[in-house]
């Protein structure tokens, strides 16, 4: 066989199958294509039947240089962390002990990804410590922070809880006063390997969290003061 | 000499009634052609309209011969370019006619990209030669903003002969699975 020839099979209504790993599938939808590379593990069956397309390709020289190529892995630039100095902060109200706190918000967290926003803050890990032990994030928030709030069923399935909890919010030193925003907990997102388990609800706020551009800003979450239910507090700073 | 040659750019000529669909509908009814060879990117249902079909079953049933041969490339995020369900379209069609063939081309990390559409004559001498930016899709056909030129062979002058021969050649050698 030449070089560029083996590349090329006649499709038939019975052969055609063993193409599909190569083929756009009936049942692939759009969205299955959108997901990103490392979300997908390679098909082994596209292995297998691109052992069929065997021949050895032409090798071509051209005498030019091709332009550098940025290597794939090659991580974006963290975008500079806000230099503008914060205003005065307003008196503090007064509140309970840190329960949480992200040193930097990731943009998904603050409508600002692309695609469709999450809608609030991933209650996550983030590697804090709750008296000296790192947080079992898919119990600490539904259990111990938020444990006292009126968790209801929102939804059968996959279960979904959800409690309205009253926050004073300070944003870089400006006060938003008292909001009511949901707290959602999907049990179901402790196995997910992408999913949230606990997640506070931007409702409302979700315009201003995008407009006032809060990447890398450190969020801190209060508990309400002591003897208290609510508010909780939440600052961004 | 010189061969004839012609434009068209998708959307602007369609409202002239000049654009690939409607000319590959219309090339397949004519008649005069007794071969039909493509090789093409992608091949999206979107493309299978049931009027061009219908000429092309037409054209078969008369005794043309149609070879086509598709890309089957995989790229970025499992993105494939060409649609089972169109190819399985065609053959369920066509398969039937001992004169249609259909292959599918994939060489890893190349991707197969030509758009080249080719009607010929053996009895007239003559061809159509059709090469753009047109895949086999609606896009392709009718919506995107996409170039063609078309280029009438003689295939008497032996220059027209050459590139006609040049391009069947690619055909049987590299595009077509060699039997």
């Amino acid at each position: 066989m030449k070089k560029g020839q083996g590349f090329s099979h006649r499709i038939t209504l019975e052969t055609l199958k063993k193409f599909l790993p190569i083929l756009q599938g009936k049942r692939e939808k759009i969205e299955d294509k959108k997901t990103k590379d490392e979300e997908k593990p390679r098909d082994p069956a596209l292995d297998e039947i691109e052992s069929e397309f065997d021949g050895e390709s032409f090798t071509t020289t051209i005498p030019f240089t091709p332009p550098k190529r940025e290597p794939l892995s090659k991580k974006k630039p963290k975008p500079k962390k806000p230099s503008e100095k914060l205003p005065e902060k307003v008196p503090l109200v007064e509140r309970g002990p840190i329960a949480w706190e992200k040193p930097e918000l990731p943009p998904s967290d603050v409508q600002r990804q692309k695609g469709h926003p999450i809608g609030g803050v991933r209650l996550s890990q983030a590697n804090y410590r709750h008296q000296g032990q790192l947080i079992d994030h898919t119990k600490y928030f539904r259990h111990k922070v938020f444990g006292e709030q009126n968790w209801e069923k929102f939804r059968e399935k996959p279960l979904v809880e959800r409690a309205i909890v009253k926050f004073d919010i300070i944003i870089l030193g400006k006060s938003y006063g008292i909001n009511s925003l949901i707290v959602l907990h999907k049990p179901s997102g402790e196995a997910g390997q992408r999913n949230y388990t606990t997640i506070l609800t931007w409702r409302h706020l979700g315009r201003l969290m995008r407009d006032l551009n809060l990447i890398r800003r450190k969020f801190t979450l209060y508990k309400p003061r002591e003897g208290t239910k609510e508010p909780f507090f939440i600052e961004i700073s | 000499m010189k061969a004839e040659v012609e434009v068209i750019i998708h959307p602007y000529s369609i409202e002239k009634n000049n654009y690939l669909l409607n000319l590959l509908i219309q090339e397949f009814n004519t008649n005069k052609w007794t071969h039909f060879y493509s090789a093409v990117a992608f091949i999206r249902k979107s493309g299978n309209y049931k009027e061009l079909l219908k000429s092309m079953i037409s054209f078969a049933e008369k005794g043309g011969s149609i070879e086509m041969t598709f890309g089957a490339d995989v790229f970025s995020g499992n993105v494939k370019g060409s649609d089972y369900i169109a190819l399985e379209n065609l053959l369920n069609k066509m398969e039937k006619y001992q004169n249609v063939k259909f292959f599918l081309y994939h060489e890893k990390n190349r991707t197969f990209h030509p758009k080249l559409y080719l009607f010929s004559s053996q009895k007239e001498k003559s061809g159509l030669l059709i090469i753009g930016s047109s895949n086999w899709s609606y896009g392709g056909f009718v919506h995107n903003i996409e170039a063609n030129v078309l280029i009438n062979l003689d295939l008497e002058d032996s220059e027209h002969l050459k590139c006609f021969n040049e391009i069947m050649e690619f055909f049987q050698a590299y595009w077509q699975e060699i039997e």
